[in-house]
């Protein structure tokens, strides 16, 4: 069964009363739909700054030719680029995407939340991104949760340092004008992941238990003011007051979940505290992983780097990736593409290390991997300025996920060429395969392709 | 107007308005009252025989039982809204009788189940201009005005205003809270932003870091760059908060008391009440009692600033009642609607205010005026926000301060403008990229300069000459900055200033085409695709923001696109509207942006269309030098220019009727009265926050003659509607 976009943007709308609901609908909707394995989907993405390098990500021995036909591959056939070594174990259960565009979502160095929502909007959402979307589709007590090194804060923070606080990466939305905050902070993202069930000095458990004082202390309060005002305005207050009872049922979840989040969670140690730029990624890596087996959330985004990055740990102290963008070399004297390869390899290895992770668990016939796709892009397609004419993409697991994605090669021809496809189909087809909303094209169409049929999802790795 | 308006009288439209629901919608009031019109003014096109647009109002009848009969009433309704129907060139009914029709259409819809939807669709910033802008300037309404009573959301940039935060430098921030408002332009509309969900748990999110960053002292590792590189720093919590959450074991009492009494004062703008203030010292107890006193002062703290008084604004009228039934605000609420009507801050911030409020004086239109007259007259500072790149962006900004930098009044030109959203238009064709940050800087120089001259404020904004970026200009201006310097500089360093500025300056030309906001390169760009001209949108921003007029909604099932021929000029490919079902709507506004073919889509003034045969494509950047020797070496093409254009419906004679280019439009334009009521109408909704209602017709009248008596000046206008009726009274 389709849900069409009306019915979808109801559930999204419904408010906090449709939060709670959202879950058993679409139990209904799955149950409707023939969909009988009941394992969530999940999904992981890992959005790099500064673009991917196409041939870099491209197995050995491959000739893209004249670009003018689609190439389809088996990756057993071919040796992984040096950068991908890691994903050896995997590569019966990834795909390599190459060949589409997203030329009409500009952005200064980046893309923004156009990168996942297919608009150009370099500064304010203009519409939900798929992460977001996904989210809504596979619910949990976090609906989504993202984890970024750095971006606008939106608590309170000292510009130069580390950050430590929830930010804007502007990557995703839940809908227009409506942006997802991040965690920058390893500590506070596991205090708030894992806190309701563990005894910690602070954001702990006793903390938890004071929201329940907090909630009831808001909605006596909007109650009140409710009592001396009209039947319309009332309304508005109903929408905050149902935000304070979805905040309840998601800690309501947590209280039943408790034995499973103490059982999971991950050990604190001084690495959620370190300023080590390699360490705070690999720390939101890993509670990546605890999340997800734990059941906390089935969509996290992980803001990969930013162009202010500096990878001191691999020698550049003084390099940002922006820098390495402009052809820096860097401090320990490597040039830009040996720069971008040692970052490239730095994230992929992550990638393996979460995806090993998730294979290590049973569930049903297969493994959590099985119905975990790890989706890894940039937010600015193919380079460090880019066009946006390719945007590669690098699957890793989701064999569960009704997709053709497991151990291929694909590449579509190049931009313009007959046969080209854009990103927006290649999103469009990961939402029909999750019973999102049937669009003909996910985003704005690109103008220069007008001549090109790009309704509907990719043929080749929709089932 | 017609002779025939005089057959309904008006006693029997008051008979209408009085006469209930049963009554008005009955057979008798029907045939009595409506009938008549319709022979009078639909029935020659509409009638069984000649069923024009295969529509037949002759046995339409009032059964809105009938689901047949609902659907054709509700397209009439439609037509009459949009002032679509009559034809233009057709007898036209009053707007009286347009109104009576309108009125016991919606009165049969609403007994139809559809009531909800009409008042809901009234209350969005796009159908403001449905309410019948005749009956609203005609004298005709007598309604004392108000404004319902009222919850308002916080504006993000109220939010920004609380200082929840300490302030730090380099800190990048974000905004959780948004306008999720589809409009475009004015949107902190009182009725269409409420605290939702994710509003809630961004607010949380970003207030639990705000409040945990400043419960201790920290170390801060040192700066990387700047002026205090590898210096330390040291960031200190707040004291009132470190006296809580360092205690070993009970804090003292007063210091609960405090933290309560500061923090709220902060987050709803006002003294916490004594009847309030045991409950807040009641849930902080229990917080610290159970959750310990970092934990528990936390969630206190939460409790206070996510309470409904810190997210949303009262305006419940909670002052005097009159003879009309309605209710005053209270001076509490006057001193939040004028502090949030011209700056983001509370009352609490601004002194002129708190001094009324604090000797008693706020609680009459007397003296609500004193306290406008003085914050005009006190002025603001610049604000930063679009801070121009280019030196002499910079200038255009550095004028005085006054009253036109108040941040509400400087955000009311960047919404009905629309300019600050040329940054974000992405362009396909060809030429140089677009300098942002100047791009919005100096279009907000010269608002602010023509507001603060507040000499025929509209007239200005529409056809001023400063808005071509001249060299003389520039020189100009770089000589009186000279001057000034040279009181504080040595003259050496004014002078290689100087000599920079005329050397950096070689590159401008001398433009006198541009006159006013419309030819400003933001206001061109933002209204343009990302590679040619929209006629389209440039039109259906002038009749709707200048003629108070209303564009049909694009009918479903109509793809409307232009032909993307490329060696056809864009006039060209709008032939395709012409055909008659796609005229009838373009005609409302095609003519008026089709003027605008004076520029390039990049905003450039232009003397001609070429198109280069090896480019393909027409040339958008060429100086007059570059198309002789094209033309000459036969590489260019030159193609029909036509600039020409019509203005239709304002009823104005002089006005009404052809225009040659983009410079003709905005003069006639700005000459026009209904020109003038529009933005009138607009400042209304903006401060209003809300879209006007007939009732507020007394607020409409005498904001313009306001504006009118004294030469067109901005401040009377604001002086008048912040003293109107509609602003101060509830109901």
């Amino acid at each position: 069964m389709m849900t069409n976009r009306r019915n979808f943007t109801k559930g999204i709308t419904l408010g906090a009363s449709g939060a709670v609901l959202m879950p058993l609908l679409r139990q209904m909707e799955a149950h409707a739909a023939g969909r009988s394995d009941g394992f969530p989907k999940r999904f992981v993405f890992v959005i790099k700054s500064s673009g991917i390098t196409p041939a870099a990500i491209r197995p050995e021995g491959i000739d893209i030719g004249d670009d003018d036909n689609l190439l389809d591959l088996k990756l057993t056939d071919h040796q992984l680029p040096p950068t991908l070594r890691s994903l050896d174990p995997f590569k019966e259960e990834m795909m390599i995407l190459e060949g589409l565009s997203g030329a009409n979502f500009g952005g200064n160095h980046s893309s923004y939340y156009g990168a996942l929502s297919c608009h150009h909007s370099p500064e304010k959402p203009a519409a939900a991104t798929l992460d977001c979307l996904l989210g809504q589709l596979n619910p949990a007590p976090f609906r989504n949760y993202g984890f970024a090194p750095n971006g606008h804060s939106i608590g309170n923070n000292y510009g130069p340092i580390v950050q430590d606080t929830a930010v804007f990466p502007k990557i995703s939305a839940y809908g227009q004008n409506s942006p997802m905050p991040y965690q920058a902070s390893a500590e506070k993202a596991f205090r708030e992941l894992f806190g309701s069930a563990l005894d910690l000095k602070t954001g702990g458990k006793k903390e938890f238990a004071l929201q329940t004082n907090l909630l009831d202390f808001l909605s006596e309060d909007t109650k009140r003011l409710a009592k001396q005002i009209s039947p319309e305005e009332r309304e508005k207050l109903e929408h905050y007051l149902s935000a304070f009872e979805s905040v309840r049922a998601r800690n309501n979840q947590l209280v039943v979940m408790q034995e499973k989040i103490r059982k999971n969670a991950p050990e604190f140690t001084s690495q959620y505290s370190s300023t080590v730029f390699t360490d705070r990624v690999s720390t939101f890596f890993d509670l990546t992983s605890a999340a997800l087996i734990t059941g906390l959330t089935n969509v996290i985004s992980i803001r990969a780097d930013w162009l202010s990055a500096k990878y001191a740990a691999f020698g550049f102290k003084n390099t940002s990736v922006h820098d390495i963008g402009h052809n820096k070399v860097t401090d320990n004297g490597l040039k830009s593409a040996e720069a971008r390869d040692v970052i490239r390899k730095f994230q992929i290895e992550q990638i393996a290390k979460l995806a090993a992770k998730l294979k290590a668990v049973p569930e049903g016939d297969g493994t959590m991997l099985d119905n975990t796709m790890i989706i890894y892009l940039s937010d600015t397609g193919e380079a460090h300025h880019s066009r946006r004419k390719e945007w590669p993409f690098i699957v890793v697991g989701g064999r569960g996920h009704k997709l053709k994605t497991a151990g291929r090669y694909l590449r579509y021809p190049k931009y313009g060429s007959s046969g080209h496809k854009t990103i927006g189909n290649w999103y469009n087809t990961i939402l029909q395969a999750n019973n999102g909303p049937a669009e003909n094209h996910f985003g704005q169409l690109d103008n220069q392709l007008k001549d090109l049929d790009l309704r509907g999802p990719l043929a080749e790795i929709a089932i | 107007m017609t002779g025939h308006s005089t057959i309904i009288p008006t006693i029997l439209i008051a008979a209408f308005l009085s006469i209930g629901k049963a009554d008005a919608t009955g057979d008798a009031f029907f045939k009595q009252g409506i009938v008549p019109l319709l022979e009078a003014n639909c029935l020659a096109c509409h009638d069984d025989e000649t069923q024009k647009g295969k529509v037949s109002l002759d046995t339409i009848g009032s059964d809105f039982t009938n689901g047949d009969t609902v659907a054709l009433w509700e397209r009439v309704l439609e037509q009459l809204e949009i002032g679509t129907m009559p034809p233009e060139k057709k007898r036209q009914p009053s707007a009286a009788e347009r109104e009576q029709i309108v009125r016991w259409i919606k009165e049969g819809l609403t007994l139809a189940g559809k009531g909800f939807e009409l008042e809901s669709r009234m209350l969005l910033p796009e159908f403001g201009n449905r309410v019948s802008h005749e009956l609203l300037f005609d004298g005709s309404i007598i309604t004392a005005p108000f404004t319902p009573a009222r919850l308002w959301r916080m504006s993000p940039h109220i939010y920004g205003g609380k200082r929840y935060q300490q302030i730090l430098r380099g800190g990048i921030e974000a905004q959780p809270v948004s306008y999720k408002s589809k409009s475009n332009g004015l949107r902190d509309y009182a009725d269409q932003e409420i605290m939702d969900e994710s509003g809630f748990l961004a607010l949380q999110l970003a207030l639990s870091d705000i409040i945990a960053n400043q419960m201790h002292d920290r170390e801060l590792a040192p700066m990387t760059y700047g002026p205090d590189k590898g210096k330390s720093i040291h960031l200190a919590g707040k004291e009132s908060f470190k006296v809580i959450s360092e205690a070993e074991g009970q804090p003292p009492r007063e210091a609960l008391e405090r933290v309560i009494r500061e923090e709220f004062e902060r987050a709803c703008g006002r003294p916490i009440s004594e009847a309030e203030f045991p409950k807040y010292l009641a849930f902080m107890e229990r917080n610290l009692a159970e959750g310990g006193n970092e934990a528990g002062l936390k969630t206190t703290l939460l409790g206070i600033y996510l309470s409904s008084e810190a997210v949303y604004r009262l305006e419940l009228g909670r002052g005097p009642d009159d003879e009309h039934g309605r209710r005053l605000l209270s001076p509490q609420e006057i001193a939040f609607a004028l502090s949030y009507a011209l700056t983001d801050s509370p009352p609490t911030a601004n002194p002129i205010i708190q001094k009324a409020y604090g000797e008693g004086k706020l609680s009459n239109k007397t003296e609500v005026e004193k306290v406008v007259r003085a914050m005009i007259a006190a002025g603001a500072p610049p604000i930063r926000k679009h801070f121009p790149a280019s030196a002499f962006h910079r200038m255009i900004q550095e004028g005085e301060h006054g009253f036109a930098y108040y941040p509400r009044i400087v955000r009311f030109f960047e919404e009905f403008f629309l300019y600050p959203r040329a940054e974000g238009t992405f362009k396909d064709s060809p030429g140089p990229g677009m300098g942002g940050r100047a791009l919005i800087g100096a279009p907000q120089g010269h608002i602010a300069a023509i507001v603060n001259e507040d000499k025929q404020v509209f007239e200005e904004l529409l056809t001023s000459s400063r808005f071509n970026n001249s060299r003389t200009q520039l020189l100009k201006m770089v000589d009186e900055r000279h001057a000034k310097k040279l009181k504080f500089q040595p003259k050496e360093k004014a002078d290689a200033w100087r000599t920079d500025m005329i050397k950096k300056s070689k590159s401008l030309t001398d433009d006198t085409f541009r006159a006013g906001m419309l030819h400003d390169l933001s206001w061109l760009l933002t209204h343009s695709t990302n590679d040619a001209n929209d006629p389209v949108h440039r039109g259906i921003w002038v009749r709707t923001h200048l003629l108070a007029g209303n564009v049909p909604a694009l009918p479903i099932g109509v793809d409307a696109k232009i032909p993307e021929d490329h060696d056809k000029t864009l006039r060209q490919r709008f032939e395709v509207t012409k055909a008659h079902e796609c005229w009838k709507c373009h005609k409302h506004f095609e003519p008026l942006g089709m003027p605008f073919e004076s520029f390039t889509d990049r905003g450039w003034v232009r003397t001609g269309m070429y198109y280069s045969k090896k480019q393909k494509r027409f040339e958008t950047m060429l100086t007059p030098d570059k198309i002789k020797l094209g033309l000459e070496k036969d590489e260019l093409v030159e193609f029909p220019f036509d600039t020409s254009g019509k203005i239709t419906g304002t009823g104005e004679r002089g006005i009404d009727g052809p225009v040659k280019d983009a410079h003709d439009l905005v003069h006639k334009l700005a000459k026009s009265t209904r020109v003038r009521q529009s933005i009138i109408r607009h400042c209304f909704r903006y401060w209003m926050g809300r879209n006007e209602m007939l009732s507020d017709s007394k607020t409409l009248i005498a904001a313009e003659k306001a504006y009118l008596d004294r030469g067109g000046k901005f401040s009377e206008l604001l002086v008048s509607l912040l003293t109107s009726d509609s602003f101060l009274y509830r109901k």
